[in-house]
C-alpha cells in the first residue's frame, strides 16, 4: 500500500542524514531524495501499510492510500498524534467523515 | 509521585480585588475534597507578612510538599513569594487576578468556573513537578582576546591590569592592527607610535599577559566560564636571539623578511616562507646570532579561558567595483588608507602645489555595498586635508560629500578645516576621467549651489568605508557567534553593546560596528569590565533546562537544527543533549521534537499533556467555546496581565498557560488539545523580529500552519489553531483578538471531538 | 541516506563486537529476551541485531488490538493449553513447552499494561475479554512502548542490520554475521549465547491480493519477516519441526487483514452466497463457530471451490456503536482496514464483509512450525536459543505467548552462559560469508554494457542477471500453484510437491545470478535467498506428511484422511556434510489427559509438575 509524500509539506526533516520516515519504515522503503532533500517511497509495491511513517511525520506530509486494485480513489485516513492520544479521521469515497479519538498510553 | 502529593492551596481574595468577583469560599470548599490537596487556606492579603508566615508554618506543620498560590500574576509579589521554605519549582502561582477576576468582573459565574478550572489544571501540573536546583559552575578567571589591534591591546591591558590572566592572539606577525599603519590619528594628530609604544611596553612588562602572534584560533569547545580554545601558530622562523642587525633583510632577494618598524611588537622580524626562493638559505647562513630556523613548523596549543573578547577589527572597503571612480585603472586615485601611507612615508612631493579632491562615502551609505555610515571617513578626510594644507599652504583641497558628520568636539576640526580654506561641496562626482596626462577630470553637481562644476584635479582620494574583517565570518563558524546583516558582531546595540549573543563572549572595537580609535579604546575598556564582572560570579544555570528522553529520541536532529543558540551537541551515545551553559531554556527544542521526547525541567510534555486532560472543556457549559492559549512569558503573558491591570475585559472562554516562548509549544500538545475537545488553540508570541529566542515565533507559526493544514484535511476548521503576534504593549490587541476569536468559534460551532 | 557503496569486497568495512547475549530480531519476543536477561543480570552484555528500527519493527509495527492469550478468571494454564491443543486438531504439539509458557504468560502480559499500554477493562475492573482467552487493548503504541522499556536497560542496539548466518564452532553457535542496510558494513558478532527471534516467514506464497504494481505486499503478516531466522537455522543444520503446519486463515477479502477481531470480538458468523451459516451447517460436528482454526480457514475456500462463493462474515447485526468500536480495534492493529472500507464506501452494518483465504505463512507463534527446542528454548545447536515465532512445537502463542517465550529463552540463556567462554572464530568461515553476502553488489561492476541503459543509471544495472523481485515472484507463483497456495484452495499432491522441489532447486542454482544495485536491493536479494531455503523445507515437510491432518493448513488431495501412524512430529535437518534435507519423525507426548480434540477444562496439573 503506497504512502505518498506531499512535496510542499515535507522538509526532509531539515535535510539531516535520515528523515524520521526513513528511520522508522520497517521495510527500508522511505528514503531521502538527494536532489530535492525530500522523502519518497522507493518501492510503492513493497509497502505493508503499517502507517508508521504517516504517524511519525512531524509535518503531516505523508498520506496513505489503498491501491486502486483493491479500493476506489478518494478515501482518506489521517492520524493526528498527541503525546498519549491519537485522533483518526476517515473520509470515505462518498465524503462521509468518521472520527476516532482514544488514549494510546496510560497516564503515568 | 502521582496523586500522593500534599498540596497546600492558598486562595487570596486580595482585599476584594479577587473575592468580589470569584466565589473563593465555594472554591475553597470544593478544592478541599480534591485528591492531592492537603490544606486550603483563604486570606485577604496573602502577600502580607502574616500570609507568608502562614504558608511557611503550614509547610512545616503539615509536611506540605507542594504549594499552590491562587492570587495575583506570578510577575507580582515575586519577592514576597520567593522564599517559602520549599523548592521554588514546587510552588505554582495561579493567576486568578490579572487573568481572571479583573478581566471577567462582569461575569462572576464565568470567572468562578474558570478559576476552578485553573486550580484543577495547575494542580495537575504540580502533581508532576520536581524540585530542581540550579547548576553552578566555577568560572576560570582567564580571558582570551582575539585580535591584537588597538581594541584588543587595550582590552588586554585593562583586564590584565585588574589582575586577570590574559591571552592575546593576533593573526599577523605584529600587534597594532590598522592603527599601526596610520600616519596619525585625530583629534590630536599624534602619530600612532606614541600611543602604541607605551601600550607595547606595558604589554611586555605585565606577567599576566601572554601574546601569541601569527596565531589563529582553531576549534572552540567548552562553555562560558570554561572555554577551551585551540590555537594554531604559524612559524616566525626567527627567534628572540635576533639582534635586528638587518643582514637577513639585505641578503633576501624575494622580500620575504618582514621587518618590524621602530615600535613594533614583538620587535623580531618574521620570514614569509611562501615568498622564499626554493632552496635558498642565505639568511640563515648569514645570521650572526643563529636566530633563524627555516624549518620551524606550525605549532598547536590549547588555551583555557573563562571569557573571550573578540576584537577582530575591520578591513577597508575595496572600491574597485565602483567603476566610475576608476580605482586601480586611473593614476593618482588613491584610497584614504593608501593616503595614510603616502603621507606617513612622504612618498609624494608637495613642493609644487596640487589640487586634491576627496570623495566621501565611497561604498558607505550605499545599498549595493555598505548600507551603513562608516563613521570615521569624514574625520579622516578632514585630517588628511588639513595635512595637505599643512605641508603646502598653496595646496587646493576639495571635499565632495553627501553630508559631513563631525559629532561632538570633532566639530572643532571641521571649523578649522573650513578656515584653512578647504572647500566642502555637497555632491558626489559622477565619473572620473583621465586623458593622457596624469590629471583627473570630473564634473559634479553642487546640490547647494545648484550648479554643475567641472574640475581637474591632480589627485583624488576615495574615502572608503569600513567593513568587518573576514575574521568575523570565521568566528561565526568557530564560536557560533551571531553576526548582523552586515556581518558585524550582533549585539543589543543599545543596552548591551559589548555582549555578544553568547554568554561569556564580549566584543570590542570595529568588529562590532565602525568606530574610530578613541571609541575603540573606550569599547575595549567596557568589554574588559564586562569580562571582569563575569569573572566575579559563578555560571549559574537555570534549573529548568530541557532534558531529552533518550528512550523516545530517534535522533532526527530537528532540535539540534532549531535550537536558536546552537546549544545542542551529541552525547557519547549519539543522542542530542543541550550544553546547559549555552541553553537559555526557551523550550524551542521541546516544541520542535516530533516524538515529544524533550521536556523543560519545569514544564514537561507530560505535564502539559495532563493539564490538557484536567482541563474541563465544558467549564462554561456545552455551548461555549473554550480557547486554550499558550502565552509567551516575555511579552504576551505580560501584555495579557496588562489587560487586567488596565481593566480591559475579555470573555472567560480564554484559558491561558504560560510558556517560555511560543516556539516551545509542541505540535503534539496542540493536537492533543484539539483531540480532546478544545475549540480553539491560540498561541501568542512576539513578532518575528522581536522574538527573544531568535526564531521561536517563526517556528511556532510554521508548526501551527502545518496543524492548520492537517485540520483542513481532517474536515475540521483550520481556524481552530491560530498564531497571534503580541508585543509587550498589545493588551488591547490581544483582548480584541480573543473576543473576535470567541465569536468566530461560536459561529464555527463546537469542536466535534469534544465528548 | 546511504553511504557511498563499496566497489569491491575489500572496501567493505567490518565491525566486530563481542557480547554475552546476541538477540537477532528486536520485535516483541526479542525485546522481552533483552528485558528479562537484563532484569535478572544487569551486568550481562546484550546486543540486539535488528533489520529495521526497534521502535516499530516486526509484526507489531502498526500496533495490536488484542492480546489473544491471557488466562483470565476461571481459567488455568492447563485449560489454555487444552484449548490450544484443540485448536490444532489435537496436535501434535509440545505440551511441555505450552505449559511452561502458560505459567509465565500472565505476568508478561501484565507488564505491558504497567509500561503504559492501555488495556480495556470491564465494569468490574477486570480485563475486558472478547474471547475465551482474548483480551482487548489499545495497542497503537504497543511496539514503541516495548522498545522504550528495552532501551531503558541500555542494550547495544544495532538497527538496520540484517542477519545473514550463524557463526559456528562445530555444532555450537558462537555468534552471527549481518550486514548494515544503511552503513554497508559487515557485522561480526561473537556471543556466548544467541537467541533467534526474527519472527515468521511471509511471502513464500503469492497472496490473492498480490499485484506487481502497488499492492504486492497487501498481506496479513509483516512481509519483511521473510523467515531469515528459519533459513539461518536450516543452513546451520538445526532441527525444525512441523514446517508443514502452515498458517492459512480466513481474512478480509482483497485486504488480507485479520478477521478474528470481527468474528471473535463481535460474534459475526461466516455465511456463503446463499446466506447459509457455513460453520454451523457444514462443520457442526467439528465445533461450529468453535471449530479448530484450520477448519475456519479452510471453510470459506471450500465454499468457493464448491461454487458457493463469495463468502462473508455477517456483520449486519452490529449496532453503529459496535461498528465504531470495531473500526477502533482495526485502527490499533491494521489502520488501513478502515481506509479500505472507506475506499469501498462500505458500512459493515449494512453489507457483510467478504472473506477469503490468506496466503500461507510459516509463523511458529500461530501454528507450531519452527526450531525444535528443549524446555529451556535451546535449539539442537548448543548456544542457539529460539524465541517467539521462531520457536516451534507450540502453537497459539500470539503476542502474549511470544513475549513469554522471550522471557523463557532469556532464562535458558542465563543458565547456559554461566559456564561458557567466547570461542575463537574460524576466519575462513567469516571470509566466505562476507563474500556470499556482498558479492551480489559487485556483479554488475566492471562489465561490458550489454543493454541500452539511460545515462546516469547505476552501472550495476548492466548485469545480465536476475533481480530479487523477479525471483521472489517466481517463487511465490511456484509455491502457490504447486505447494498448496490459496490459488489452489490450499491443496496439493505428491506430484505437485515434487515439481515444486525440482524448481526450487533450479532457482537455488541461480542465486548467483541475483544482483543488487544498492544496499536496499542487497537486502531483497538475501530476503529471497532466505525464502528459498525456507520454502524448500516447507515443501519437503508437506511431502513427508502423507495424510490430511489439518485441512487448509495442510491438505493432501492424494491422502485425504488422517493417518494414525503420522500422529507425530515431522522434523527435518540439513545434513551439514551432504547438504541434503533429512526427515525425522519424533513421537508426540501427551501430558494433559483427556480428549485432545476437546477444549473443555481438564484437571489442573499445576503442583506435581513444578
Amino acid at each position: 500500500m503506497p504512502p505518498y509524500v506531499v512535496k510542499d509539506k515535507c522538509d526532509g526533516c531539515k535535510g539531516k542524514e535520515e528523515p524520521l520516515c526513513e528511520q522508522i519504515c520497517i521495510g527500508d522503503l522511505m528514503t531521502l531524495d538527494a536532489v530535492t532533500g525530500k522523502a519518497y517511497c522507493r518501492s510503492l509495491r513493497d509497502c505493508w501499510d503499517c502507517m508508521s511513517c504517516t504517524k511519525i511525520c512531524p509535518k503531516g506530509a505523508i498520506e496513505q492510500r489503498i491501491p486502486y486494485q483493491l479500493g476506489y480513489h478518494g478515501a482518506k485516513l489521517i492520524p493526528m498524534i498527541g503525546p498519549d492520544t491519537i485522533t483518526w479521521t476517515c473520509v470515505d469515497i462518498n465524503g462521509k467523515v468518521e472520527r476516532f479519538t482514544y488514549r494510546t498510553r496510560n497516564k503515568k | 509521585m502521582g496523586n500522593e502529593i500534599k498540596t497546600g492551596l492558598y486562595l487570596c481574595t486580595c482585599e476584594g480585588e479577587i473575592g468580589r468577583v470569584i466565589d473563593i469560599d465555594s472554591l475553597a470548599e470544593e478544592a478541599s475534597g480534591w485528591s492531592g490537596i492537603t490544606a486550603v487556606h483563604r486570606d485577604a492579603f496573602l502577600c502580607s507578612a502574616d500570609g507568608i508566615r502562614k504558608i511557611r508554618e503550614d509547610i512545616e506543620r503539615l509536611g506540605l510538599d507542594r504549594v499552590m498560590i491562587a492570587a495575583c500574576s506570578p510577575f507580582f509579589k515575586v519577592r514576597e513569594f520567593s522564599d517559602l521554605g520549599i523548592n521554588r519549582y514546587l510552588v505554582e502561582r495561579v493567576n486568578i487576578r490579572e487573568q481572571c477576576s479583573w478581566v471577567h468582573r462582569d461575569d462572576t459565574d464565568g470567572a468562578t468556573r474558570k478559576a476552578r478550572t485553573m486550580l484543577r489544571v495547575f494542580l495537575e501540573k504540580l502533581k508532576n513537578s520536581r524540585p530542581l536546583e540550579p547548576v553552578k559552575r566555577p568560572i576560570l578567571k582567564t580571558a582570551l582576546v582575539i585580535g591584537g589591534g588597538i581594541a584588543g591591546i587595550n582590552a588586554t591591558l585593562d583586564a590584565a591590569g585588574a589582575d586577570c590572566e590574559v591571552f592575546l592572539v593576533e593573526r599577523k606577525p605584529f600587534l597594532g592592527g590598522k592603527v599601526a599603519e596610520l600616519h596619525n590619528y585625530f583629534p590630536r594628530m599624534c602619530p600612532p607610535s606614541c600611543g602604541l609604544e607605551l601600550m607595547f611596553s606595558e604589554l611586555g612588562k605585565n606577567r599576566n599577559i601572554h601574546v601569541q602572534t601569527l596565531s589563529e584560533i582553531g576549534t572552540v569547545t567548552g562553555s562560558p566560564g570554561n572555554f577551551e580554545i585551540l590555537i594554531k601558530t604559524s612559524p616566525r622562523h626567527i627567534n628572540e636571539r635576533c639582534t635586528l642587525c638587518g643582514r637577513c633583510l639585505e641578503v633576501c632577494q624575494k622580500n620575504a623578511v618582514i621587518y618590524p618598524e621602530g615600535f613594533s611588537y614583538p620587535g623580531i622580524p618574521a620570514i614569509h616562507r611562501a615568498l622564499c626562493e626554493e632552496g635558498c638559505r642565505r639568511c640563515k647562513e648569514i645570521c650572526p646570532a643563529g636566530a633563524i630556523d627555516l624549518d620551524e613548523k606550525e605549532r598547536l596549543n590549547n588555551i583555557k579561558a573563562g571569557a573571550i573578547v573578540l576584537s577582530t577589527g575591520w578591513d577597508p572597503f575595496d572600491p574597485t567595483p565602483i567603476k566610475e571612480f576608476g580605482y586601480r585603472r586611473l593614476k593618482n586615485v588613491f584610497t584614504n588608507i593608501e593616503f595614510e601611507k603616502i603621507s606617513k612615508e612622504k612618498k609624494i612631493s608637495f613642493d609644487e602645489p596640487k589640487r586634491t579632491a576627496f570623495i566621501q562615502c565611497v561604498g558607505s551609505r550605499d545599498e549595493r555595498y555598505l548600507p551603513y555610515c562608516s563613521d570615521v571617513c569624514c574625520m579622516v578626510s578632514i585630517k588628511q586635508a588639513l595635512f595637505l594644507k599643512e605641508v603646502n599652504r598653496e595646496n587646493e583641497v576639495y571635499i565632495f560629500h553627501n553630508d559631513i558628520r563631525t559629532p561632538g568636539e570633532y566639530e572643532e576640526l571641521y571649523q578649522k578645516a573650513r578656515k584653512s580654506g578647504i572647500i566642502f561641496i555637497k555632491g558626489i562626482p559622477s565619473e572620473l576621467r583621465q586623458d593622457g596626462n596624469k590629471k583627473i577630470d570630473f564634473s559634479v553637481f553642487d546640490t547647494v549651489a545648484g550648479e554643475r562644476l567641472d574640475i581637474t584635479a591632480d589627485m583624488v582620494i576615495l574615502a572608503v568605508g569600513m567593513r568587518p574583517s573576514n575574521g568575523n565570518i570565521a568566528l561565526k563558524d568557530k564560536i557560533g557567534i551571531a553576526l548582523n546583516k552586515n556581518d558585524f558582531i550582533e549585539s543589543h546595540l543599545q543596552c548591551y553593546p559589548q555582549d555578544t549573543q553568547r554568554e561569556g563572549i564580549f566584543s570590542a572595537g570595529s568588529c562590532r560596528a565602525p568606530m574610530d580609535v578613541s571609541r575603540s579604546i573606550e569599547s575595549a575598556g567596557t568589554a574588559a569590565v564586562k569580562a571582569l564582572k563575569f569573572f566575579r560570579g559563578k555560571v549559574e544555570i537555570s534549573a529548568d533546562y530541557p532534558v531529552v528522553n533518550t528512550l523516545k529520541c530517534d535522533v532526527c536532529k530537528r532540535c539540534v537544527e532549531e535550537c536558536p543558540f546552537k546549544a545542542y551537541y551529541f552525547d557519547d551515545k549519539g543522542f542530542p543533549k543541550p550544553e546547559i551553559s549555552k541553553c537559555r531554556s526557551c523550550g524551542v527544542c521541546m516544541g520542535s521534537c516530533p516524538l515529544s521526547a524533550i521536556s523543560l525541567g519545569d514544564l514537561s510534555i507530560e505535564q502539559l499533556s495532563e493539564m490538557i486532560d484536567a482541563l474541563d472543556k465544558s467549564y462554561l457549559g456545552n455551548d461555549e467555546p473554550i480557547i486554550l492559549s499558550f502565552l509567551c512569558k516575555n511579552d504576551a503573558y505580560r501584555a495579557v496581565d496588562d489587560a487586567g491591570i488596565k481593566g480591559i475585559k475579555y470573555p472567560p472562554n480564554l484559558f491561558s498557560i504560560m510558556v517560555p516562548c511560543s516556539g516551545a509549544v509542541n505540535g503534539a500538545i496542540v493536537s492533543k488539545a484539539i483531540s480532546t475537545g478544545i475549540d480553539g488553540v491560540l498561541v501568542a508570541g512576539c513578532p518575528d523580529e522581536e522574538c527573544h529566542y531568535v526564531h521561536g515565533s517563526m517556528l511556532a507559526k510554521t508548526r501551527l500552519a502545518d496543524i492548520s493544514d492537517k485540520l483542513k484535511e481532517m474536515y475540521l476548521e483550520p481556524e481552530r489553531v491560530r498564531f497571534i503576534e503580541i508585543s509587550r504593549d498589545d493588551a488591547e490587541k490581544f483582548t480584541r483578538s480573543v473576543e473576535d476569536y470567541a465569536k468566530e468559534l461560536r459561529k464555527i460551532g463546537r469542536n466535534p471531538l469534544r465528548v | 541516506m546511504n553511504k557511498a557503496l563499496p566497489k569491491n569486497i575489500n572496501e567493505v568495512e567490518e565491525v566486530r563486537i563481542e557480547t554475552d547475549l546476541l538477540i537477532i530480531g528486536g520485535g516483541n519476543s526479542g525485546c522481552f529476551v533483552a528485558i528479562e536477561a537484563k532484569e535478572k543480570n544487569p551486568d550481562i552484555d546484550v546486543t540486539i541485531m535488528e533489520k529495521a528500527h526497534i521502535d516499530r519493527s516486526g509484526a507489531l509495527a502498526s500496533g495490536m488490538d488484542a492480546i489473544n492469550t491471557y488466562i483470565g478468571e476461571g481459567e488455568t494454564p492447563e485449560t489454555l493449553v487444552a484449548w490450544s491443543r484443540s485448536q490444532v486438531g489435537g496436535g501434535p504439539l509440545r505440551e511441555d513447552l505450552a505449559l511452561s509458557n502458560a505459567r509465565v504468560l500472565n505476568e508478561c502480559v501484565e507488564r505491558l499494561e504497567k509500561w503504559g499500554v492501555p488495556f480495556i477493562r470491564d465494569e468490574k475492573g477486570r480485563y475486558k475479554r472478547r474471547g475465551r482467552f482474548d483480551i482487548s487493548i489499545r495497542g497503537e503504541q504497543l511496539k514503541p512502548i516495548i522498545a522504550e522499556k528495552t532501551k531503558s536497560y541500555n542494550p547495544r542496539i544495532l538497527n538496520r542490520v540484517v542477519a545473514t548466518n550463524f557463526l559456528k564452532d562445530g555444532d555450537r553457535v558462537i555468534g552471527a554475521t549481518g550486514f548494515g542496510v544503511r552503513d554497508g558494513r559487515f557485522y561480526i558478532i561473537k556471543a556466548k549465547a544467541t537467541v533467534i527471534a526474527t519472527g515468521g516467514s511471509a511471502g513464500l506464497y503469492r497472496s490473492s491480493t498480490s499485484d506487481g504494481t502497488t499492492s504486492h505486499h497487501q498481506m496479513w503478516m509483516c512481509p519483511f519477516n521473510v523467515g531469515t531466522g528459519y533459513s539461518m537455522g536450516i543452513r546451520a543444520g538445526a532441527e525444525f519441526t512441523l514446517m508443514e503446519q502452515r498458517w492459512c486463515a480466513a481474512r478480509v477479502k482483497d485486504f488480507t487483514g485479520p478477521v478474528d477481531t470481527i468474528s471473535v470480538g463481535y460474534k459475526a458468523r461466516m455465511i456463503n452466497s446463499k446466506g447459509e451459516l457455513i460453520l454451523q451447517e457444514r462443520y457442526a460436528h467439528l465445533g461450529g463457530d468453535k471449530a479448530p482454526r484450520y477448519i475456519r480457514a479452510n471453510a470459506p475456500m471450500d465454499e468457493w471451490r464448491e461454487g458457493r462463493g463469495p463468502t462473508f462474515i455477517d456483520t449486519r447485526h452490529l449496532s453503529p456503536e459496535q461498528v465504531k468500536e470495531l473500526k477502533m480495534d482495526y485502527l490499533n492493529e491494521r489502520p488501513t482496514y478502515v481506509l479500505f472500507l472507506a475506499a469501498r464506501g462500505q458500512d459493515p452494518a449494512v453489507e457483510p464483509l467478504e472473506i477469503y483465504g490468506s496466503d500461507p505463512y510459516i509463523v511458529g507463534g500461530h501454528t507450531a512450525s519452527g526450531y525444535w527446542v528443549d524446555i529451556d528454548r535451546m535449539t539442537t545447536l548448543p548456544g542457539l536459543f529460539a524465541a517467539g515465532e521462531c520457536a516451534g512445537g507450540m502453537p497459539n502463542k500470539f503476542v502474549g505467548g511470544c513475549a513469554a517465550e522471550g522471557v523463557l529463552a532469556a532464562r535458558g540463556v542465563l543458565e547456559y552462559i554461566s559456564g561458557v567462554e567466547n570461542e575463537k572464530f574460524d576466519e575462513g568461515q567469516i571470509d566466505a560469508e562476507k563474500q556470499r553476502v556482498f558479492s551480489p553488489l559487485f556483479r554488475g561492476l566492471g562489465m561490458e554494457t550489454r543493454y541500452n541503459i539511460p545515462a546516469g543509471q547505476d552501472p550495476r544495472w548492466q548485469y545480465d542477471g536476475v533481480t530479487p523481485e523477479e525471483m521472489e515472484e517466481r517463487l511465490q507463483r511456484l509455491m502457490d500453484e504447486y505447494a498448496g497456495g490459496v490459488g489452489q484452495f490450499f491443496r496439493c499432491n505428491e506430484k505437485q510437491l515434487n515439481y515444486a522441489i525440482k524448481h526450487i532447486g533450479m532457482m537455488k542454482k541461480q542465486v548467483d545470478k541475483l544482483f543488487a544495485i544498492d544496499l536496499h536491493t542487497l537486502m531483497l536479494v538475501h530476503d529471497v535467498i532466505d525464502r528459498l531455503d525456507v520454502s524448500e523445507v516447507v515443501v519437503m515437510h508437506l511431502r513427508e506428511r502423507r495424510e490430511t491432518r489439518w485441512p487448509g493448513w495442510q491438505t493432501r488431495t492424494d491422502y485425504p484422511d488422517i493417518d494414525p501412524d503420522l500422529d507425530c512430529f515431522i522434523n527435518s535437518r540439513k545434513n551439514q556434510k551432504t547438504g541434503e534435507i533429512e526427515m525425522i519423525k519424533r513421537p508426540y507426548e501427551q501430558i494433559l489427559p483427556g480428549d485432545r480434540k476437546e477444549a473443555q477444562s481438564p484437571i489442573p496439573l499445576s503442583a506435581e509438575k513444578a
